[in-house]
Parts: structure tokens; C-alpha cells; sequence
């Protein structure tokens, strides 16, 4: 389990990247990833190409980072979700806070 | 410190005194192991410097005795020895020495090791006592939960999980898994069901469990329709739970007279619906963001409907059920789940099945005690009659027979907004709580028929243009400013059986000139249509047990039955 | 007298500094403690019991050790070590060298306390 970041589009975007159990172990270095980042980054982007399992802990994690990045005008992203990752993100709807790819 | 030296040789002893006595530390003196073991029970040494060969009893099975007697006390045993082969000096240690002193004795390597074991007893005092201290806090700690849970037990099993059409499985504990399980008759008959999920364990959870119980309790006793209540608890989660925790839920409307439940799924897994003599297994999917997320006004309390014969059964369950891991930490997963409904068994049987299904695959590993399980029968609303609650007897209990009129003259009539008045009267009574928006329809409708028709005598039809629109607006201001000697007069009755069933009675006369209708209604729609246009009497009608207009049509009676 | 010869010296000074003015106490119970075991020692020879030697000699090797006697704590050792094994026939001649060394010993710490 890691969780990496970086800042692309000329300063404007963050890529978060989940590898592996996005659980409550990962609740520290996701917080890490989006606070105290520059005031520049207007979107933010999610990738858990490679997150394997996903549990309601890290669905109050993402509700915090939609809440850091402006809450109902926050624009977040939540890419490359796998089958498993997807359905869990479904039956709680997250399709209406989030845009999912 | 205090230091025994247990030495048969009386020049090693005297010696030994004098090197440790110069190190500013006291010394207690035995002649053989026997008077060691008394030394140590009397003197209570912190150290021990032992011969190993002496008389009476030998220096290993003296210190076999000792750290019998200290227990969990750490007595540094050092044994003093001109033995020199590995053997020796390993049955020394293996005997419960901590270490050797070689003869002849080196002063200097002999603080060393005293001071070392000072160190160690030092910080041995200070893990016992931490040790002792978090032992202390963790019991604390079950206490209050234990008190906690008795209160929440209190407040949440008020309710009838416990009614013969329910079986269920929760843990003792499942108040600080998080995992909530509701259930409460309502006063107008049926049942209400509520299954929570809070994310995260332990406190947090539980916090946020008390006001929803409370909130689902009262609420359905004082007769509001679940999805008010829906309403009301979600709003209460997003103002008490920090952003990220939040509570993920289904929730049932059970009607046993209409044969049918009404659901809402916030983010858990697919509830089963077992239907047509246990042949038809339908999935039941999350379509809401679980309960504490959104705000109130983006909150969705739309609920889907779904027809029930008697003996169908609706399985609804956390999240732990399908994620119980085995001892290799796979989980249990929803395949498995349906695999136990294919397998043919009887409907009755299925709960067991689950339960039995879901322990196999978990067998012996760290059963966490996270699943919870409900079952719901459609049955007889008179099979649960026996074990209604009547702790709430106090709660339901709101005015049952009584009547009032209420009469607006003139000046009332401009100013005045009845409408909250006579809803906050009717609201008192529980079982019209669940009709509300029933209700506000039927007196805002006949209100308004008795206002602009009876008594300002506007013609609605002038409304079906945009321009006669603003003509009716315009007139209805000009007939209201120059109104004159005019009333509404309404009238209410309510009367109930036993608490179980009622008739509200609203009449609406007002001073007008009334209109042409027809002796009886009949549930022949385009007759009403045809007669009535503009008057909504079409809505009130389907609404009501009865309508009926008397007089010069100037006054409507409308009848209410519930259940 | 020939110090060196029977002692550490080095040693036995320390010792002299680290008792202060209990030195001729411990000689003197050092004293007390050996004298019998001379006559000890020389009856268990004669009764031919191996354990008793060797206990004896383990003992008196850990007394003068402690005092820095290390000649005599090396004979001592010596008849431990033959009597562990079994061997009696040079112990008889072994007993004879500790009387002699405990002796100069003896006198040794003697005239450094009198």
C-alpha cells in the first residue's frame, strides 16, 4: 500500500495515486498528499488504476478531500477504478459527488 | 539499592561487603542458600550475589527458589563463581541467574554489573507500572462501554426486533462496530425498519448511533412518515459527524394491510427480496449516498416501492457479511451469499443458512463479530398484534376524540394564513402525522375553493392563459381589498377505536354564495372532471374516504379514515 | 620475604586500599577459614573421598584468589581438577605443596598487618 502524488498541467492539477488496500492505514498519507499543497491547484484528480479493495473509511477519506477542494464546487476526479473498486463506489452513489472514469 | 550477598566463605563475603558497601549501597548477609531464601522473604533485597557452591542448599536452586517467590518482580540474580568451564556458567543462567561474577573479583567490572541491573530494575518498575496503568485504563475503558451500551440499549431496543415476522443477528458489541439495527411499529400499523452502517468503530460510531435511535424511535411513534424521518436523521448526522464519517443504511416501510415495503438504500450492499414462494430472488441496489453526506436540501428521500404476498421474506445486511475473512483473509463475498439462496433450501430455513454459511467460511480465525442480518416476513398485521410495545404507550399517546371550529372573519381572511395552525392541530395526532402531505393538500385545496371561489368569487378558468393569469391576480387583489362582512368557518373532528383505527371529519363553510353540484360523488372521473373544473376536487376526492358538498355548495365535508 | 613470588601485587594492593583498615580483619578470617582446611584437606586424601577434595579445593582456590594468593588458588585448582577426574596419585604430593605455599602466604599477610 502507497499513496503517491504529483502536480501536472502547469500547476493546476493533483494526481493522487492509491496502490494496493485504499483502507484506514492509507488515512495519513492521503491527508499528507492534498494538504498544505499550493494554492494553484484547482482540480484534483484520484487514480486507483492500481487499488485493489476499497472500504467505507476510504470513501470518508475522498469525502474529505472533496470537502478540502471546495465541497459542492469541487472539482474531483476519481479515475481507472476497477470492477470491485466501482461497484463499491456505486451502492453509496459517490457518482453524484464525483466525477467517475 | 539493597544488595544480599549469600557467600559460605567468610573472607569472600567480608570482602564482597566492603567493595559494595563503598558503593554506597546496603548489604544483607547469608552463610548458605537457606539463609538466602530467608534474607530474601525478610529483607526484601533488590539484588542477589550468589555462591554458587554452598553448603545446607547450593546457590542454584536457591535462586530456582527465589525467582519462584519473586513472581513477576524482576530480583537480578548475579552469581558469584570460580567455576570456569561454558557448562557450568550456562546451568548458573539456566537455574535463573541473571549473570556471573568470575573470582577473584575485579571491583571495577563489579559496579559495572550492579549498575546495570540497577538500569534494568529501574526500568522493569517502570513497565510494571505502565503495564499496570494501561491494564487499569482498558478495564475503565470496558466499563464505560459497557455502561454506554446499556444506555444505548435503552434507547435502541425500545423498538421490536423481537416480533415474530423478525429474525435477526447482531453482536452484544455491535454498538462499537458500528452497526446500528432498528425497528419500531408504527402507530397507524406497519413497521418501520432501519439497518446502519457508520464508517470507522469504537466512539465515533457509537455517538452517532444514540440521536439516530432516538430520532428513528420517536419519530415513528409520533406517526411521521419515514422518509421525514429520513430526512430528519440525515440532517442530524451532517451537523454531529465530521466530514468523511457518515452512515450507510436501509431502511423499510413495512405495510402488512397494502402487502407491499417501500426502501431506501444508502451505500450497502444489495438487499434480497424473496418473493413467489421463495422462487424469485430479486436484488435490491443502494441508489442513495449513505445517511450524513448531504446537506438538506440535496438530500433525496425518494424510496422505491415493491409488492410483497404473504411469507416473502427481504434480507438486508452490513457490509461485515460480505467482507468476513477467513484465515487466509480472503472474504466471504457476495457469490457465496447468493450460492446459499441457490441452493434450494426452504425459505425459512435461509436465515440459518446464512449464518451457518458465513461462520464455516470464517471458522476459527479472528472471528471480529462485525455482521449483522435481518430477516422481514410479510405476515398478518394481527400476528404481531400480541407483541405490540406498550412501553410506548406514553409516546403514541396524542388526542384521539376532540373537536374544534375555527372561524376567520374578514380582516383575518386578508392577512391571515391559516393553513400552519390547522396542520400543527391535526399534527398532533399520531396517526394523521404519516398524511401530512395528504392532509395540507385536502385543507389547502378547500380553503382556497371556500376563499377565491366562495367568497371572492373568481373564475379559475381565467388562469389557463398567461394573460388571464395576471387578470386573476389583478381581480383577486381588487375583490380582496373591498371585501366586506365575510367568514370561513372550519370545523374538525377527529374520532378513534382503540387507537387503532380513526375518521377525521373536516368541514370548510364559508359565507359565499355557494355553486351547483351534484348530490353524491361517485368514483366516475370524468363526471367529477366535467362538473368541477378548476376546483382541484378531482385531487381532494381521491385523497378522502369521502367528500361531500351541502347547503348552497357553500359548505364541504371531507372524510379522512386511517389506517 | 618474598612477596612477589606468592602474590599479585598489584592486586593485593588494591585490595589493602579498597579495605582501609578492615585489611587485618580479612586476613584474619582468612586465616581462620583456611587453617582447618589444611587438615581437611589431608584427611579426605586419606579417605580417598574425590568429592570432599575437589568441594575443598574449589573453595580454598575462591578464597585466595580473592586475595590475590594466585600461586596457591593455582595448586588449589590443580587438585580440583585431578580429583574431579578421579586421579589420586599426585594429589598426596599436590596437598603437600598448598600446606607449603599457604603457609608463606599466611606468614606474608601476617607481617603485613602486625
Amino acid at each position: 500500500m502507497g499513496v503517491q502524488s504529483n502536480i501536472d498541467h502547469g500547476g493546476k492539477e493533483l494526481v493522487i495515486k492509491v496502490d494496493g488496500r485504499f483502507d484506514f492505514s492509507a488515512h495519513q498519507e492521503f491527508r499528507d498528499a492534498y494538504e498544505g499543497i499550493s494554492n494553484d491547484v484547482t482540480h484534483y484528480v484520484v487514480d486507483l488504476g492500481n487499488t485493489s479493495y476499497l472500504d467505507s473509511s476510504a470513501l470518508g477519506m475522498l469525502l474529505l478531500l472533496r470537502d478540502h477542494a471546495g465541497g459542492d464546487e469541487a472539482n474531483v476526479k476519481i479515475i481507472k477504478c476497477n470492477d470491485d473498486v466501482r461497484k463499491i463506489l456505486t451502492i453509496s452513489n459517490f457518482e453524484q459527488l464525483f466525477t467517475i472514469q | 539499592m539493597k544488595i544480599l550477598i549469600a557467600d559460605d566463605n567468610a573472607s569472600d563475603r567480608l570482602l564482597l561487603c566492603k567493595i559494595i558497601g563503598k558503593q554506597g549501597h546496603e548489604v544483607v548477609e547469608a552463610e548458605n542458600g537457606k539463609q538466602a531464601i530467608d534474607c530474601y522473604v525478610k529483607d526484601t533485597p533488590d539484588i542477589i550475589l550468589m555462591d554458587v557452591l554452598m553448603p545446607e542448599l547450593d546457590g542454584k536452586e536457591a535462586a530456582k527458589e527465589i525467582k519462584r517467590l519473586a513472581g513477576e518482580d524482576l530480583v537480578p540474580i548475579i552469581f558469584l563463581t570460580s567455576l570456569v568451564d561454558a557448562q557450568s556458567l550456562a546451568d548458573c543462567l539456566k537455574a535463573g541467574g541473571d549473570d556471573f561474577l568470575t573470582k577473584p573479583y575485579n571491583n571495577i567490572i563489579l559496579k559495572a554489573k550492579i549498575d546495570a541491573f540497577v538500569r534494568m530494575r529501574n526500568m522493569h518498575a517502570t513497565l510494571q507500572k505502565q503495564r499496570d496503568t494501561i491494564a487499569e485504563n482498558n478495564q475503565h475503558m470496558l466499563h464505560e462501554q459497557h455502561v454506554a451500551k446499556a444506555v444505548f440499549d435503552n434507547v435502541a431496543h425500545s423498538g421490536c426486533l423481537d416480533a415474530p415476522n423478525i429474525k435477526y443477528m447482531l453482536s452484544p458489541l455491535a454498538v462499537f462496530n458500528g452497526d446500528v439495527l432498528l425497528a419500531a411499529r408504527k402507530p397507524s400499523g406497519g413497521m418501520h425498519v432501519f439497518l446502519g452502517d457508520f464508517t470507522g468503530h469504537g466512539l465515533p460510531a457509537a455517538i452517532g448511533a444514540m440521536p439516530m435511535a432516538e430520532i428513528f424511535y420517536g419519530m415513528t411513534a409520533k406517526g411521521f412518515a419515514l422518509r421525514d424521518i429520513l430526512r430528519e436523521i440525515n440532517l442530524k448526522l451532517k451537523s454531529i459527524l465530521p466530514i468523511g464519517f457518515f452512515c450507510c443504511a436501509a431502511v423499510v416501510d413495512l405495510s402488512f394491510t397494502k402487502r407491499s415495503i417501500s426502501i431506501w438504500m444508502g451505500g450497502v450492499p444489495d438487499c434480497y427480496l424473496l418473493t413467489n414462494q421463495g422462487q424469485t430472488l430479486k436484488p435490491l441496489r443502494s441508489h442513495h449516498l449513505p445517511l450524513g453526506v448531504l446537506s438538506g436540501e440535496q438530500f433525496d428521500d425518494e424510496m422505491t416501492d415493491h409488492h410483497m404476498d404473504l411469507d416473502d421474506r427481504l434480507f438486508m445486511w452490513s457490509d461485515g457479511i460480505v467482507e468476513a475473512r477467513d484465515a487466509n483473509g480472503d472474504m466471504y463475498g457476495e457469490e457465496r451469499l447468493q450460492q446459499v439462496f441457490k441452493q434450494g433450501l426452504k425459505a425459512e430455513s435461509l436465515f440459518n443458512a446464512i449464518q451457518d454459511s458465513v461462520s464455516e467460511f470464517v471458522g476459527q480465525s479472528q472471528r471480529d463479530d462485525d455482521t449483522t442480518l435481518i430477516e422481514m416476513k410479510m405476515v398478518d398485521e394481527a400476528e404481531l398484534e400480541l407483541c405490540f410495545p406498550s412501553v410506548q404507550q406514553g409516546v403514541i399517546a396524542g388526542p384521539s376524540d376532540w373537536k374544534m371550529e375555527y372561524e376567520l372573519g374578514v380582516d383575518s381572511l386578508k392577512h391571515f394564513n391559516p393553513l400552519p395552525l390547522l396542520m400543527h392541530i391535526m399534527m398532533e395526532v399520531p396517526a394523521l402525522r404519516s398524511m401530512g402531505g395528504q392532509l395540507f393538500t385536502v385543507v389547502s385545496e378547500l380553503f382556497s375553493n371556500a376563499f377565491e371561489h366562495g367568497i371572492l368569487r373568481l373564475d379559475s378558468s381565467l388562469k389557463s392563459s398567461p394573460t388571464g393569469f395576471a387578470e386573476y391576480y389583478q381581480l383577486r387583489q381588487q375583490r380582496l381589498d373591498a371585501l366586506t362582512e365575510s367568514f370561513i368557518r372550519f370545523n374538525m373532528t377527529h374520532t378513534s377505536e382503540n387507537g387503532r383505527s380513526g375518521i377525521f371529519r373536516l368541514t370548510v363553510e364559508d359565507s359565499g354564495q355557494g355553486f351547483d353540484y351534484p348530490i353524491k360523488f361517485h368514483q366516475d372521473e370524468s363526471q367529477v372532471k366535467n362538473k368541477f373544473s378548476g376546483r382541484g376536487i378531482p385531487l381532494i376526492y381521491s385523497l378522502c374516504h369521502s367528500l361531500e358538498y351541502q347547503g348552497s355548495g357553500n359548505k364541504v365535508v371531507a372524510e379522512i379514515h386511517w389506517p | 620475604m618474598d612477596k612477589a613470588s606468592h602474590f599479585d601485587i598489584e592486586a593485593l594492593t588494591m585490595l589493602e586500599e579498597i579495605m582501609e583498615d578492615e585489611f587485618p580483619e580479612l586476613v584474619k578470617v582468612f586465616i581462620a577459614d583456611s587453617d582447618p582446611r589444611i587438615p581437611a584437606l589431608k584427611q579426605a586424601f586419606d579417605n580417598k573421598e574425590t568429592n570432599t577434595l575437589r568441594e575443598l579445593a574449589h573453595s580454598f582456590k575462591g578464597a585466595s584468589g580473592n586475595l590475590s594468593a594466585l600461586p596457591l588458588a593455582e595448586l588449589c585448582f590443580k587438585i580440583e581438577e585431578q580429583s574431579r577426574e578421579g586421579k589420586l596419585a599426585e594429589i598426596e604430593d599436590l596437598i603437600h605443596q598448598v600446606e607449603q605455599e599457604y603457609l608463606a602466604v599466611k606468614s606474608n599477610l601476617l607481617s603485613m598487618v602486625e
